[in-house]
């Protein structure tokens, strides 16, 4: 692949052809107070088209020259016989050569190469000769990336939710994954919760028929999002509460009157009664807190008297008609 | 059944079963050396699950013939004995297990029956178990189409008297069967569902009103028959359906023929859950109010199974008092509050149902 150094006129540039750009779009600002500084100390690649230049490689440096007011830049130019995958390919390398793609890069570049390589092994042997290293089972999940909604590209961008979080909002329609990429973005959620609202919310969806954009409007979501008084993490954790009683309305309702029993029985604070997990098992158990002789005397005794109540009795029968 | 592949295992390439089954299914078949390289086809197929229904592997079963039911430790096992004549099912249910059971699932038939004859032989000698049937792994008659060989072995089982199979099936495929000599020590047993379910989630699978008249048309027969409600599915306005599924069941055929009714609350391993979202993605069966189990499989929240099973068993008991009831797969505290007593008031759940099979198909009590 040849490459020849020339002054080009910034005019003959043509900035609307995409053919070979993998950057995501990044304001040229901090790049003006380089090149203002130092100079342009790379020059950009291009390929001559009729009677324009397509740029390879350089999108921002060009933009930066452009907006301090340069007219004509140095630049390398390919030789004529360099065909557009050797193009792209010199464009992905230079971008690698300088910082590690970000995955939406990555999906672009794979994307723009799967045009000349089908075959997802071969592609991952390119790419990681090209500076990208991609294993070969991930190809088919970053291909996808760059077609999803801005708002969900934005959110890896940002380290707002990871590719697995993408992928799966990225397969629902574009409203849905708009709502819930504004949900994370807002919330900030850790990955464990994000994966627990999505299953939340994508199977109240579907066992209410309401969309997800709606069940993000309803009151119950909204004014957990709006309590101001609540942390970042209190809001999460009371939004799933509220989600899970609207995925297992039963299940909750259940739990809640095992709690309402267990109230009723004054045990105080250092008893607590903590029921077979998720009522499946039959065994109950009794933790009991205390430092002194007669505080577990005093422990001992509550339980005495409660065990004899039929709020006991109807603890442990775990039947529906008494929870 | 529709097969597109035949591959065929080079081990048993020559057996007289490969011979037959090439001759009557039209399909090419290939002898191949890797079988791994079966596998990957599969796997690079949009739908593995799918395709495995359509790809018929010809092979050996180079384990145990007859092998225990894999029941878990906490909830209570019927100590039911498996004849492992093959795996998977052309039909597709979207709850069906062997679609995670299996790694990829394909119908594979095992060929080599001396075997399965010879392990026969010693599980009638042994007198351990009483019940065993091929419904587990497979489907027990979709294989008629292929190779029909049920007759067989309701002749082999006719000869003895000390076990029964059992027959379990969602097909009609009851031609081969019917005029054999059966001894009743075979029990003709269908999974039942309603209406619904069955059209939304079993696809290929005969119709119930179908499934009725073949039990029907077996118990013209002669033969002992058995039901299983299992998966019950818990959605809007099924208890109504079910009733109306006990009914007909029993407008075809006389409770006083029937050697056991199962009950099982629907439950799944939790990576059988995005296979049915991908491959049913209208089914809501994965939607219930569920928690994970002992075993580790997603079930119905205890309280909401026990109200159901109480609402089935009080459907069937209105007109069958005396059949008998089991469930697959609880514990005594759902055996407690829906049937009304635990298995040890009966011996045991084998015990149970081993006492029905002695009464309706006249076993040897030694």
């Amino acid at each position: 692949m040849r490459f020849s150094l020339a002054t080009i006129p910034l005019k003959s540039i043509d900035l609307n052809d995409r053919t070979y750009k993998i950057s995501t779009d990044r304001t040229p600002d901090e790049l003006c107070d380089s090149i203002e500084n130092v100079g342009l100390l790379t020059p950009f690649l291009l390929k001559h088209r009729s009677d324009r230049y397509s740029v390879i490689s350089g999108f921002r440096r060009v933009a930066a020259c452009l907006q301090l007011g340069w007219t004509e830049a140095p630049a390398q130019i390919a030789d004529p016989q360099v065909n557009d995958l050797e193009c792209l390919q010199a464009a992905i390398a230079d971008h690698a050569l300088h910082r590690p793609l970000n995955p939406i890069e990555q999906s672009v570049a794979l994307s723009k190469l799967s045009a000349y390589y089908t075959n997802d092994i071969e592609l991952s042997r390119i790419s990681k000769k090209l500076g990208m290293p991609v294993a070969s089972a991930l190809i088919p999940k970053f291909k996808q990336l760059n077609r999803f909604p801005i708002s969900v590209q934005e959110g890896v961008l940002s380290g707002a939710f990871s590719l697995t979080i993408a992928l799966e909002l990225g397969s629902l329609d574009e409203p849905s994954a708009e709502a819930l990429s504004r949900l994370f973005n807002a919330l900030m959620p850790s990955l464990s919760h994000q994966k627990q609202i999505l299953t939340l919310v994508r199977e109240i969806s579907s066992i209410t028929g309401l969309s997800i954009p709606s069940l993000l409007q309803e009151s119950f979501v909204v004014n957990i999002l709006c309590r101001s008084e609540l942390s970042r993490s209190q809001r999460i954790d009371a939004l799933l509460d509220a989600l899970r009683r609207a995925r297992y309305p039963k299940i909750t309702a259940f739990e809640d009157q095992f709690c309402r029993l267990v109230g009723s029985l004054e045990l105080g604070g250092g008893i607590q009664i903590l029921p077979p997990k998720d009522f499946e098992g039959n065994r109950f158990s009794i933790l009991l807190r205390f430092q002194t002789l007669p505080e577990i005397e005093a422990h001992l005794k509550r339980l005495e008297g409660a065990v004899k109540r039929p709020e006991f009795k109807a603890i442990l029968k775990k039947d529906r008609a008494d929870y | 059944m529709r097969i597109t592949d035949i591959y065929i295992d080079p081990a048993v390439s020559d057996a007289p079963v490969v011979q037959a089954i090439r001759a009557r299914v039209d399909a090419p078949a290939r002898v191949v050396k890797n079988l791994q390289s079966v596998h990957e086809t599969l796997f690079c197929s949009p739908d593995p699950v799918g395709r495995g229904k359509e790809v018929l592997l010809l092979t050996q079963n180079r384990g145990a013939f007859v092998r225990d039911c894999p029941g878990t430790r906490y909830y209570t096992c019927c100590g039911y004995k498996i004849l492992h004549i093959g795996t998977f099912c052309s039909m597709d249910c979207s709850y069906c297990v062997l679609q995670s059971y299996f790694h990829p699932p394909l119908l594979q038939f095992f060929v080599n029956h001396l075997e399965m004859h010879a392990a026969l032989d010693d599980f009638f000698t042994q007198k351990k178990a009483r019940r065993i049937g091929t419904g587990e792994f497979t489907d027990s008659l979709i294989w008629e189409g292929v190779y029909p060989f049920s007759a067989e072995l309701v002749s082999r089982f006719a000869a003895q008297s000390f076990a029964v199979l059992e027959l379990k099936t969602k097909t009609t495929a009851i031609e081969t069967v019917l005029p054999v000599k059966h001894h009743r020590k075979t029990i003709m047993s269908w999974s039942l569902n309603t209406e619904r379910v069955i059209r939304e989630e079993e696809r290929g699978t005969s119709g119930l009103t179908a499934r009725l008249k073949a039990a029907a048309a077996c118990e013209a027969a002669g033969y002992p028959l058995a039901f299983h409600f299992d998966p019950l599915i818990i959605y809007p306005g099924c208890a109504a359906e079910y009733k109306s599924v006990i009914r007909s069941l029993f407008r075809y055929v006389s409770s006083e023929n029937i050697v056991w009714i199962s009950l099982g609350s629907f439950r799944f391993m939790p990576a059988l859950k995005p296979i049915i979202e991908s491959r049913f993605a209208n089914s809501q069966i994965t939607l219930g109010e569920f928690i994970k189990g002992i075993d580790g499989k997603m079930r119905y929240f205890k309280p909401l199974r026990i109200d159901f099973y109480r609402q089935i068993i009080s459907f069937i008991r209105e007109i069958a008092p005396n059949v008998v009831l089991y469930f697959c797969m609880e514990d005594d505290e759902v055996w407690q509050k829906a049937l009304g007593e635990t298995p040890r008031a009966f011996g045991g759940l084998p015990n149970l149902l081993d006492q029905s099979a002695i009464r309706h198909c006249a076993l040897s009590l030694q």
